[in-house]
């Protein structure tokens, strides 16, 4: 074996070697962005579910099969407070999709976050979706912020825990949603610390709007 | 190394180059795809809001402060004459559905993008059972339609003529009709 064939073996190690280096990175990178984004769809979809529950919920405030029954929609907000909201609704049964006619109270609220220590994450909590009397079961969507503001008909806001709670006219939800682990891609460009991946959510919405129809 | 060898090398080093160019490609694209589904949720927040917001208003400047009849119809506001009316300025100074058409609104949202909300009103004709038109005859039914769009919501599926992916647009729509407790 000659020289030039040593030095032929040698550089094609090189080049071997090289390119195993790079297709390696390539197959971790891509493996870590496929996680990340599997990650991130997660975090999406259990805002979507916490908000499509949440609309569907609080349209229904002061609604009842039976109108009589709710003398006032302005009667339908029981206690108003910033993570906390109680209110009459009327659930469906799966005889009467359209309620039953009975007055039935929904409570909203989330929970400290120590009832999450065990996650990474120090700001998640439970969301607890209570109907009527029932022992509250919290579930764990990942939600950090629920967090909502009442206004009156003049667009003023509403001190919380609202005391007159038929002055409401409006609320403003806001959720945010984050995931439990921390993952190492996501960065804060103003700090350059990593965050948790996040989605957001806010939304206006009407209390009582049978009452405005003229 | 021989000429061949040389080919080869060249060779290896140009396929690996086009694999790493269309894994990073296909990266990107699917990030972009996460991105613009987390705005379309943002957008849809804030479409909905403005259209329950429009849900408190009067269904008309002729019935804010009193009511009308059915064959009252021709009271209400000329479809030409809809938009904000004289010293109104946002949502806040709106009395009535049809002041939000030509309404704009641009909002920034913390760690999103930048969106802009837009609101089109129309008189709507109803023919039973089925049929529902739009109509600049006066009627005592108004459809809002609201488009959110964002210069960061692309829609990379849909291209224009020169192959540039277009800006998408979310549209909401609600039928607003007058009624009244007698």
């Amino acid at each position: 074996m000659g020289s030039q064939t040593i030095l032929d073996l040698i550089a094609s190690s090189l080049v071997f070697g090289s390119l195993m280096l790079i297709a390696l990175r390539l197959n971790g990178g891509t493996m870590e962005n496929v996680q990340a984004f599997r990650e991130d769809i997660l975090v999406q979809q259990n805002l979507v579910a916490v908000s499509q529950l949440l609309e569907y919920d609080f349209r229904k405030i002061a609604y009842c099969k039976n109108y009589t029954v709710i003398s006032s929609p302005t009667d339908a907000i029981r206690y108003a407070d910033t993570s906390k909201i109680v209110f009459w609704t009327d659930f469906p049964t799966t005889t009467q999709p359209y309620g039953d006619g009975v007055l039935d109270s929904m409570t909203y609220y989330v929970g400290p976050t120590s009832e999450l220590s065990v996650t990474p994450n120090p700001y998640d909590r439970l969301l607890y979706r209570v109907e009527n009397d029932a022992t509250p079961i919290g579930v764990n969507m990942g939600v950090t912020t629920f967090n909502m503001k009442y206004y009156d008909a003049l667009h003023a806001e509403l001190s919380t825990p609202v005391d007159s709670c038929q002055l409401i006219q409006y609320m403003q939800i806001t959720i945010q949603v984050e995931h439990p682990v921390k993952w190492t891609k996501y960065y804060n460009t103003a700090t350059y610390d990593t965050v948790y991946q996040s989605a957001f959510w806010r939304q206006v919405r009407l209390v009582a709007k049978n009452l405005n129809n003229r | 190394m021989g000429l061949g060898q040389t080919l080869l090398t060249i060779m290896a080093l140009m396929l690996m180059g086009r694999l790493i160019l269309t894994v990073n490609r296909t990266t990107l694209e699917t990030g972009s795809t996460k991105d613009v589904a987390e705005y379309r949720i943002t957008a849809t927040s804030l479409g909905v809001s403005l259209l329950e917001s429009a849900h408190d208003l009067a269904f008309d400047e002729a019935t804010v402060d009193t009511f009308l009849t059915y064959s009252q119809s021709s009271a209400l506001t000329a479809a030409a004459s809809f938009g904000k009316d004289l010293g109104e300025t946002d949502m806040s100074t709106f009395d009535d559905i049809d002041d939000v058409h030509g309404y704009i609104r641009i909002d920034t949202i913390p760690n999103s993008a930048i969106f802009m909300s837009t609101a089109t009103v129309q008189y709507l004709s109803v023919t039973p059972p089925t049929t529902i038109t739009t109509t600049t005859t006066r009627t005592f039914n108004k459809l809002i339609t609201v488009y959110v769009t964002s210069p960061y919501m692309v829609d990379y599926a849909t291209v224009d003529s020169t192959e540039t992916p277009v800006q998408d647009t979310l549209k909401f729509q609600s039928v607003f009709s007058y009624w009244y407790f007698r």
